[in-house]
């Protein structure tokens, strides 16, 4: 009987001293059966934002701009006053005979395009 | 030329070989004038908008044959241009005797069919495959 007290206390220490659940020492990312209950992973969201980001542009690109169909944007923008670079950025200008002109100011050749609107 | 103008910007306009350059012809009719001077009201404003507005010509030549002055009033809206300095333009002599002078210099250079696209003084009728063009242009930059 006076054993049983003791046993007792025994089993109580034995239980206060039974180690809780630890985090893994080498604390590393969650395991992979986590990562695909959550959803959550670094690198595929990274690829998501990549995505979306090529989808939007790829979509910004395909825009309609109203009626009337205005201007086709693809040409490049310059303006008038900004002279070539080395690479030769074109520019926009007006010639003496009133005509409009694309390109560089001393580009060796002109392509004059003579046509009807209609 | 529009088909084969966008090969001639990116491939000769951009690396500084060539400078394009549009005069209008005036055959057929009255909306000629009108789209010539349209163009033309365009460019005051803005020498790159005289191009924005070119290429929404030829994108929509169905619409501009039968169109009216509302129409190119609302394609110079939607362009973003002046509206009211655009139709004091469009609406007054200056742009359309100008295109009528410039369609009178061609004559008399001997240029009566459309398109013809002038590289340096060789002349090409007709549309062409933007091989072509590209074939004269390097001929001319050797």
């Amino acid at each position: 009987m006076k054993r049983l007290p003791v046993l007792a206390f025994l089993l109580l220490l034995l239980a206060a001293c039974t180690p809780a659940m630890q985090p893994d020492a080498s604390g590393s990312a969650p395991t992979a059966a986590t990562v695909a209950a959550t959803g959550l992973s670094a690198t595929g969201a990274a690829t998501e934002s990549v995505a979306t980001i090529g989808i939007a542009t790829a979509t910004a690109a395909t825009v309609p701009t109203g009626t009337p169909a205005p201007a086709d944007t693809s040409r490049p923008e310059s303006t008038a006053t900004a002279a070539p670079t080395a690479e030769t950025d074109p520019t926009y200008g007006r010639n003496e005979d009133g005509t409009f002109y694309y390109g560089a100011v001393d580009a060796p050749v002109t392509v004059t395009d003579y046509s009807d609107f209609l | 030329m529009l088909g084969a103008e966008r090969d001639i910007i990116a491939n000769h306009v951009v690396p500084g070989q060539v400078r394009i350059v549009f005069s209008p012809v005036l055959d057929l009719g009255p909306n000629s004038l009108n789209s010539a001077a349209a163009a033309l009201c365009a460019g005051e404003q803005d020498p790159a908008a005289f191009w924005r507005y070119h290429d929404s010509l030829f994108q929509n030549q169905g619409e501009v044959y039968g169109a009216d002055r509302a129409y190119f009033v609302a394609l110079a809206a939607g362009l973003g241009l002046d509206g009211p300095a655009f139709e004091a333009c469009y609406d007054g002599d200056g742009a359309r005797t100008l295109a009528q002078q410039l369609d009178a210099a061609r004559r008399d250079a001997g240029i009566v069919n459309r398109p013809t696209i002038d590289i340096n003084g060789q002349r090409l009728i007709g549309a062409q495959r933007y091989s072509t063009y590209a074939e004269v242009i390097a001929g001319l930059l050797r």
